[in-house]
């Protein structure tokens, strides 16, 4: 499994925050919604996804996410370029976090900005559900009592074999 | 030809490993790949039509060639978000 990830593969500045992230560090919404911050852009969505302490009636312990990253990264910054072109948004940026993460950590931050707040809601929800489908980023959740971990989908449902 | 199949997520634990070598005669293809992999993992076939393949770091589909010393990763359904 690659542990490449993007702020080891390209050269930015330090303290710079990338477009396009995966970490098995906390993420920083914070930094994520300066960074697309633009003169010609009056608004600045974001979306912070954390990790909720039950699915479906089971309460969760805590989630692993893992990730094809190489593939996962390129998808993500064609991903970003594809919904500034659709909602003509000024940037777009999206970090996701990997490893194991505890109840109400963010597992993703999501931040565009645009001229008007009607493209900035549009392109951040577009996001988060067109990542939810096209990124090969996988999830476990591990429940309380016992119950065995459990891998799932896009549709919140456990993979079946 | 020679090539390196990775498994990811319920994958990888199913089959007790991260990577395996497939020995595939020349000309073959991702689907060629897809059902070696089946008959030798039987029990891992309800899995088969949420599958999704990449060659070399890129989405592929499977009718695309593939050639000695290729990754191909094996990929199940996406749960980020």
């Amino acid at each position: 499994m690659s542990q490449s990830n993007a702020t080891t593969r390209r050269r930015l500045p330090p303290g710079a925050t990338p477009p396009v992230l995966l970490t098995r560090e906390a993420l920083d919404p914070a930094a994520v919604a300066r960074s697309v911050e633009r003169p010609e852009a009056g608004a600045v969505v974001t979306f912070v996804g954390t990790t909720r302490n039950v699915h479906e009636g089971k309460p969760v312990l805590r989630l692993e996410y893992e990730a094809q990253e190489k593939l996962a990264e390129k998808a993500l910054e064609k991903l970003c370029a594809e919904a500034v072109k659709k909602f003509a948004l000024a940037a777009a940026s999206i970090h996701h976090r990997l490893g194991t993460l505890e109840i109400g950590e963010a597992s993703v931050a999501i931040a565009v900005s645009s001229a008007h707040r009607g493209a900035a809601f549009d392109g951040c929800r577009y996001l988060i559900d067109t990542l939810k489908t096209t990124i090969p980023i996988f999830k476990k959740e591990h429940y309380a009592g016992g119950a065995e971990a459990v891998w799932v989908g896009p549709d919140g449902k456990p993979v079946t074999l | 030809m020679k090539v390196t199949v990775r498994y990811h997520a319920i994958l990888r634990e199913e089959t007790g490993r991260a990577e395996e070598p497939f020995e595939l005669p020349a000309g073959s293809s991702v689907k060629d790949v897809l059902a070696h992999f089946f008959a030798a993992y039987p029990e891992l076939g309800g899995i088969e039509q949420a599958l999704k393949v990449a060659v070399n770091d890129e989405f592929a589909q499977p009718g695309d060639a593939l050639k000695d010393g290729d990754t191909v990763d094996l990929l199940p359904p996406f749960g980020g978000g």
